[in-house]
């Protein structure tokens, strides 16, 4: 823990070459996004190959995406309100007051994965059916969820636990900590799968023993008594003041989250009820399912890569070497774009090869391949998009990123989903999603551009 | 007197600011309020309106809480922005505490007395006054009325706690927090100057 006390600025970040920077800052994070990304691919490809069941599986499991959001929601606030608020401390040297935010953490993390859970326990169906399954989907929605919703304190714990290490000094462990569950899943989830027969609960099952394992881990990690800040007695009872400041810090990734339910909530009952019979909105559900995981990974990769860009665009921009700062985010663009281009090739030249990862159902690769085509046709764009987006929030003009931002996902998006349905049925759906990233992108191009000007403007008026 | 540092917490237009310079010029020593900025920014390499930008501004922005912590929301890697307010805050502290050890000093706000909690000769004051004397000063010295005098008062005491109470564990303006609360408004600047100074002198010597 020794080496973050002095956080000084790293000066390399003003001298090396971008190209270096780059990727020694991106691969790391890259690496973490992938292994994220496939832990859902993994689960959703093997029980999409679950015999007879797949189409109405994977279907019921897309159903379950929005109450996975929410359970996310309510742990992000816990884990990132402390894992920030735990960070400010240790800048500080405070261990005494870090110590009692670690404490309440863990605290907070059981108190509100057990009311999450035990709510939802009570409501299981109505909030499936509210949040887009269908009759035939919904026992498989309910079978997975039941088994997730009893784990809840686990995933919290293990999500909060990973955050506060990350926030602690120890980046690395908490990287070890995201693979280590994928990998964990990935042997246990076709092993309960189809050697224990246990269905869609097997792939439920497989995830919450991967995060319990890695929560035992982190434990022991965080137990370890020559560590300044590790788990100790006395550090529980919650304390009124921490408490207020987590659940304030929290509040924005909670509604973030939130706010991400709510799309997936809109796109799954948008397809369920503008479908011609309850087996094709089935059907169309589980292709976005699939379609989802597929542009997910690219996506994911892109925010790798601007999680590497970030530190050299914010610091050459605090050190006022613009040329630095344009350089940083023309090479982050160019291969930004790159990777999802490659996306688009893969998606929209060969969506059928996707879809068999997922189904051997033709009806189902063949409902995939049209949705991935339709969903994926401006893919190239996207990448452009998210690096300028995260780019303002890297110098600071927080409010330009964030206008960005939700264009895409949330501003443009949902009233195309509620209006494009009344023209074109489930299939305005489906429209409503290039059409958002095409309108951000250009939004974007303008935004991007009028910075440009006013830095030039800045530059002429200081001459 | 060896080698010792004053910090001075105040509400706007409580005549802390002239206190600080006062006490400065009479013990012969520097006093940092903005110039810490110049200090951090010489020091880190980052630009001082870097610095100002992020200035005992408001913690809890709504929206830029939703951005600061991006990258943590997808779970893995936090964002390591320079940009960031709390980074920059530990920049400055570093600052605070480098000047602290450099030389005998009078910091004003900026948490100074928090940041300083563990230095061995620290004394920390907080200045207070009527919010009569207050508004008339903060009239004269921004050219407002009344009304919009009172109303700036308003917020920026807001702004002040807030700032504070998020990176400090101690409260602004609370008395268990300082060494030494006072209100300028019972004996004036000057005769609440030499208060003080007899304060820190008396501590001193001992």
């Amino acid at each position: 823990m020794s080496n973050t006390m002095n956080k000084k600025v790293p000066s390399e970040l003003g001298t090396e070459s971008i190209g270096k920077l780059l990727t020694q800052y991106a691969i790391p994070a890259i690496i973490a996004q992938i292994a994220a990304s496939l832990y859902n691919l993994i689960d959703r490809a093997f029980i999409g190959h679950i015999p007879n069941v797949g189409t109405d599986a994977i279907s019921g499991l897309t159903n379950t995406f929005p109450f996975m959001n929410l359970s996310v929601a309510f742990g992000a606030m816990i884990g990132v309100g402390g894992a920030t608020l735990l960070s400010v401390r240790l800048g500080q040297r405070d261990y005494d007051s870090a110590k009692s935010i670690l404490g309440n953490l863990v605290t907070l993390n059981v108190i509100v994965g057990v009311l999450f859970a035990a709510v939802s326990f009570m409501f299981i169906d109505e909030i499936l059916l509210f949040f887009g399954a269908s009759e035939n989907t919904l026992p498989y929605a309910r079978d997975y969820m039941e088994v997730i919703l009893l784990g809840n304190v686990v995933t919290h714990l293990y999500f909060g636990i990973n955050a506060a290490l990350r926030s602690s000094g120890h980046p690395q462990q908490a990287m070890t900590a995201t693979i280590m569950t994928v990998i964990i899943n990935a042997v246990l989830t076709p092993l309960f799968i189809f050697a224990f027969g246990m269905g869609i609960r097997g792939a439920a099952l497989a995830t919450i023993f991967a995060q319990g394992i890695t929560l035992a881990w982190q434990t022991k990690l965080l137990s370890n008594p020559n560590e300044l800040l590790h788990l100790q007695r006395d550090i529980y009872w919650l304390k009124r003041d921490i408490v207020k400041k987590i659940l304030r810090i929290g509040m924005s990734p909670f509604l973030i989250n939130t706010a991400a339910c709510m799309v997936v909530i809109i796109i799954n009952k948008g397809l369920r009820d503008n479908s011609i019979s309850i087996a094709d909105g089935d059907i169309s559900t589980a292709a976005y399912g699939i379609s989802n995981s597929m542009q997910f990974i690219f996506v994911m990769i892109v925010l790798g890569l601007t999680q590497g860009m970030q530190p050299i665009v914010s610091y050459n921009y605090g050190a006022k070497h613009p040329d630095r700062v344009r350089k940083a985010l023309m090479l982050t663009m160019l291969w930004a774009t790159l990777v999802t281009t490659i996306g688009f090739v893969v998606c929209v030249g060969f969506p059928g090869l996707v879809a068999r990862i997922f189904t051997s159902e033709p009806l189902l690769i063949e409902r995939s391949s049209w949705a991935m085509r339709v969903m994926c046709i401006f893919m190239p764009v996207i990448g452009f998009q998210l690096v300028t987006t995260n780019f303002f929030q890297s110098i600071g003009k927080v409010n330009r990123s964030i206008f960005l931002s939700l264009t895409r996902q949330v501003l443009m998006l949902i009233p195309l989903l509620i209006i494009l349905p009344h023209f074109f049925g489930a299939e305005g759906v489906w429209y409503s999603m290039p059409i958002s990233d095409i309108v951000a992108a250009i939004l974007t191009v303008v935004t991007l551009a009028m910075q440009f000007k006013e830095w030039k403007q800045e530059k002429n008026d200081n001459i | 007197m060896n080698q010792f540092v004053i910090t001075i917490g105040r509400q706007l237009g409580s005549g802390g600011k002239e206190i600080a310079e006062i006490l400065a010029k009479r013990l012969n020593i520097k006093v940092y309020d903005k110039t810490l900025l110049e200090e951090a920014a010489r020091e880190s390499g980052i630009d001082t309106t870097v610095f100002e930008s992020a200035d005992e501004q408001e913690s809890e922005s709504f929206f830029g809480g939703i951005f600061s912590i991006h990258g943590a929301i997808t779970e893995y890697f936090k964002g390591d922005s320079i940009m960031d307010k709390d980074r920059l805050f530990e920049l400055q502290s570093e600052t605070i505490q480098s000047l602290a050890d450099r030389e005998s000093c009078i910091i004003v706000g900026r948490c100074a007395e928090y940041v300083l909690r563990e230095h061995p000769a620290k004394l920390s004051i907080f200045i207070t006054a009527d919010m009569n004397d207050r508004v008339s000063r903060i009239m004269k010295s921004e050219g407002l009325d009344h009304e919009k005098a009172a109303e700036h008062i308003e917020k920026n005491d807001k702004r002040r706690r807030s700032y504070h109470d998020y990176y400090a564990t101690n409260h602004w303006g609370e008395a268990c927090s300082y060494d030494l609360c006072i209100n300028s408004s019972r004996m004036g600047l000057e005769q609440t100057t030499e208060f003080i100074l007899n304060f820190i002198r008396n501590h001193f010597a001992q």
